[in-house]
């Protein structure tokens, strides 16, 4: 039941990457100059960054369960389930930087 | 009957609770959090609004002047120093894969050394200290305790600086093996940043060549000779190699006098060694020293100071509790990694950015591949985007990026912290290590577009 969910978690994640470049990838026009495309790419890492304090926070409810004042880990469940946040936070975080490289009109070969 | 029930009743609650504990998880005790407001069971972590977050953080106030000016005002009052920055110091360093700061106001602040100072012996068991206690700079004490393999005392130092380090002991015997080379020769230019896969040369029990180890300080000290083409740590270290005859020989001595005046003050790695003379011989003067140089406001090599400063004189006075938490924390407490490392960044801007143990010791860990209580993406993120150390975030970067190809993302973060600022040397220095990671990372696509898309942060003009 809880790989269900972790699974489904890491779906949702993943598709949260794909809309990572509607976050950012329509900067204003001609504004590359004036800290705009900063402003944005900052704006987007901390969306990812918010987005993976919220999966690891899924990670820890999914594979870990609190009695009284102990916290009971499935320990390899929780270390896969964080391996796969930090993957998806290094996705959004590379959609962030192909979205500044965009604004900035730059191509990345 | 009623009774019997509800003993009936707790019993089998009780065994239910033992089951599940000992059946279905691995018992991990929690960590004890470190903030009020930070915690993955109580109140969720705050993560900053997205309209609430500025521009990428940038270093204000470096100084922009190459080479700089250093004014020896110790022994030689009024000399001046001219090095060659970019040529000999600053590509020294890179190669170790360490950062290279250049001081603020050093001309305002004049010399390091204080006045009078004219003998500053070493000694060499405090050097496992010096290796223990930093980790970006290094490099070069390896080469001394790497001489000590077999000599009496070696395995303590061996735990001690396993336990703090596993990866350390490991990567300087492959400096040494891959710098003596065929010729049995140290060669200072193949001194780099040396892959993981680097073997120990032979084991514990290896016999104790105190001859050998003189023999190749003297090589490094040699090859230092009237020119500053390597960094006074190197030559300092190596001196204490040779410690054992060092009051006999009045060339070392000079030498050792030489390495304290040249101590580059943007060479953090120069500031341990210089501390560790001071502190272990210099009494009151090397005290009163020590607390002038830790009142001085902002100079690079700051954060390296004033741990050593700590260490040294016993009065972390700007040291706050979390240190001594976050130091506890379980390595393999993941549970709670984010919202600790959260926590413990938090301490440090409570701090006013002057617990430099404590973000040392947070750098450690993160840097640790075997320590999981420190979440990297919450240091790079904090340091880098927030704000909280971007110099210090871009060598996390880097370093993470070095250990791992899952890290390479946070390079453009990295480049785009640097981007604009006017220092092309320091530009530089990361492009060097774009281009060691470009060659360590051949074959693996996805890493080197970020690699790529880094540079290409870097180079736009904005």
């Amino acid at each position: 039941m809880k790989s269900n969910w972790v699974v489904l978690f890491v779906l949702l994640a993943g598709a949260g990457v794909l809309r990572a470049d509607s976050v950012t990838a329509a900067p204003p026009e001609n504004q590359s100059n004036d800290g705009t495309c900063e402003y944005l790419f900052a704006q987007c890492l901390q969306e990812a960054f918010n987005r993976s304090l919220e999966n690891d926070r899924a990670c820890v409810k999914a594979w870990c369960d609190k009695v009284f004042f102990f916290t009971f880990c499935d320990e390899e469940g929780l270390s896969n389930c964080s391996e796969k946040a930090e993957a998806v936070h290094a996705a959004h975080v590379r959609a962030c930087q192909r979205a500044f490289a965009d604004c900035m009109g730059m191509e990345v070969r | 009957m009623a009774r019997w029930l509800v003993a009936l009743l707790l019993a089998c609650f009780g065994g239910l609770w033992v089951w599940l504990a000992v059946t279905s998880f691995s018992p991990s005790p929690a960590m004890p959090l470190l903030g009020e407001t930070v915690g993955i069971w109580g109140e969720p972590v705050k993560a900053a609004s997205p309209t609430q977050v500025g521009p990428l953080t940038r270093t204000e106030g470096r100084s922009t002047q190459f080479p700089p000016k250093v004014i020896v005002t110790a022994k030689s009052p009024g000399a001046e120093v001219w090095l060659d920055w970019e040529n000999k110091v600053a590509k020294f360093f890179s190669r170790q894969g360490v950062r290279v700061f250049h001081p603020e106001n050093w001309e305002k602040e004049g010399g390091l050394l204080p006045d009078g100072l004219d003998f500053l012996p070493l000694s060499l068991p405090s050097v496992a200290e010096v290796v223990t206690h930093c980790h970006s700079w290094s490099l070069s004490a390896f080469v001394a305790v790497a001489g000590w393999r077999g000599c009496p005392g070696w395995d303590d130092w061996a735990d001690k600086l396993h336990s703090v380090h596993p990866e350390k002991e490991f990567v300087a015997l492959g400096v040494f093996r891959g710098a003596l080379g065929n010729s049995g020769r140290l060669d200072l230019n193949q001194l780099y940043r040396f892959p993981v896969d680097y073997q120990f040369i032979g084991g514990r029990g290896q016999a104790c060549r105190p001859g050998w180890v003189r023999s190749l300080a003297l090589q490094v000290l040699g090859h230092s000779s009237g020119s500053a083409d390597v960094i006074g740590s190197t030559r300092l270290l190596a001196t204490l190699c040779v410690a054992d005859d060092f009051e006999e020989n009045s060339w070392l001595q000079g030498k050792l006098s030489r390495a304290m005046l040249d101590a580059e003050p943007w060479d953090f790695g120069a500031h341990p060694g210089l501390m560790l003379g001071l502190g272990t011989w210099g009494g009151e003067d090397a005290s009163a020293y020590l607390e002038d140089l830790r009142a001085k406001p902002n100079y690079f090599g700051q954060s390296m100071v004033m741990a050593w400063c700590s260490h040294l004189l016993g009065s972390a006075s700007e040291q706050s509790p979390a240190y001594e938490i976050v130091k506890d924390l379980s390595p393999q407490d993941r549970a709670r990694s984010a919202a600790n490392t959260m926590a413990a960044l938090d301490a440090f801007k409570k701090t006013g950015g002057k617990d430099f143990p404590l973000l040392d010791l947070l750098v450690h860990k993160t840097l640790n591949e075997n320590d999981h209580s420190v979440k990297a993406f919450v240091m790079v993120h904090q340091l880098l985007v927030m704000g909280v150390e971007p110099a210090l975030g871009v060598y996390l970067a880097e370093e993470l990026a070095f250990q791992n190809p899952d890290f390479t993302p946070y390079l453009g973060m990295a480049a785009a912290n640097l981007r604009g600022r006017s220092s092309p040397q320091e530009n530089r220095l990361f492009l060097q290590s774009l281009g060691q990671l470009e060659k360590q990372y051949q074959g693996i696509p996805q890493s080197l577009a970020d690699i790529r898309s880094a540079r290409m942060i870097l180079h736009a003009d904005g």
